[in-house]
């Protein structure tokens, strides 16, 4: 059996069995793939909870198309969903929305987020619950905004890690975590009216050239803002 | 060369200056290379055994200035 270069298609040679499900399966592939080249290109909400369109809201984010043109509403019902969420690769000037609770509570609960590699991402409305590593981490994200994200579970790591990325966080209140609001690798981040938490080692954390603006009430630690290697936080 | 230890951190720096608020680690060439602001509990961070914080230029000024005074005091019959 021989291979395409690039989508890895099944070549069956002269003298192999011609096997139906070797046609089928680079089909599928065919198809994924012309699908994968079609945008998002109309705003629509898709629902995550018991009887709505998803009951994981990884599944919902997995059944968005990568090119985004439009608002994509990912609404999630109260619950715990003991998910690390992986929201990677989404492109285009369209936007991924996650929307929990409407406010600071604890009504839906989520593990962690991981966010890479994509444009305009917003998320409001979840408690964290992991303690195994940080709570919410972009890397190289062109527009992140979080809202009424909290945690109090007690651990080494950051709240929010914000690496190679643009974003503003709004009215989040992050406790007994290493640094609350952690920026590095040039990051830029507007950091608004905090809840301010306690129990952090620092506040807010900016390394690598990153840049942090204070608006309003910031989060708190031992000492509540470190600088290092040409961090700034005004 | 002085060693800052914080939360299982380990920060090195040339001198560590400690103010009533800050600690503020300077390489060889007086940059500045990390800074703990708004500190509320001074006694998680310390530095390696034998090492002593230094002092900023302006708390320097300041130390010279109350002993010039003590000293014109005492030159002077009075006290402080």
């Amino acid at each position: 059996m021989n291979y395409t270069n690039n989508l890895n298609l099944k070549k069956p040679g002269y003298s192999d069995p011609a096997d139906i499900q070797d046609i089928n399966d680079n089909m599928d592939i065919i198809d994924q793939q012309i699908n994968n080249l079609d945008a998002e290109k109309i705003a629509r909400t898709i629902t995550v909870g018991v009887g709505k369109d998803f009951t994981t809201i990884q599944a919902a984010i997995d059944s968005i198309k990568k090119h985004i043109k439009g608002a994509i509403t990912i609404q999630v019902d109260e619950g715990t969903y003991n998910e690390n969420l992986y929201i990677t690769d989404f492109y285009g000037d369209g936007n991924i929305i996650i929307k929990g609770a409407t406010s600071l509570t604890d009504t839906h609960r989520i593990s962690q987020m991981f966010i890479s590699n994509c444009g305009n991402v917003s998320i409001s409305g979840f408690k964290m619950t992991s303690s195994g590593y940080h709570d919410v981490e972009a890397r190289v994200v062109g527009n992140l905004y979080m809202q009424d994200i909290k945690t109090d579970v007690v651990s080494s790591f950051n709240g929010f890690q914000i690496l190679n990325s643009l974003a503003t966080i709004v009215n989040c209140q992050i406790s007994n975590k290493y640094s609350a609001l952690y920026a590095a690798q040039l990051s830029i981040v507007v950091s608004r009216d905090w809840v301010a938490g306690a129990g952090n080692a620092v506040g807010i954390t900016s390394n690598y050239g990153s840049t942090v603006a204070k608006v309003g009430i910031q989060p708190q630690g031992t000492a509540a803002e470190a600088v290092f290697n040409g961090g700034v936080i005004r | 060369m002085k060693t800052l230890n914080f939360n299982g951190e380990k920060l090195q720096a040339e001198n560590i200056i400690k103010t009533d608020t800050d600690i503020i680690g300077y390489d060889e060439n007086n940059k500045e290379i990390f800074a703990f602001r708004g500190i509320s509990d001074f006694t998680l961070f310390t530095l390696e055994e034998g090492q002593v914080f230094d002092i900023s230029d302006e708390d320097k000024k300041n130390h010279r200035l109350t002993d010039l005074e003590v000293a014109m005091a005492a030159m002077l019959g009075g006290g402080m």
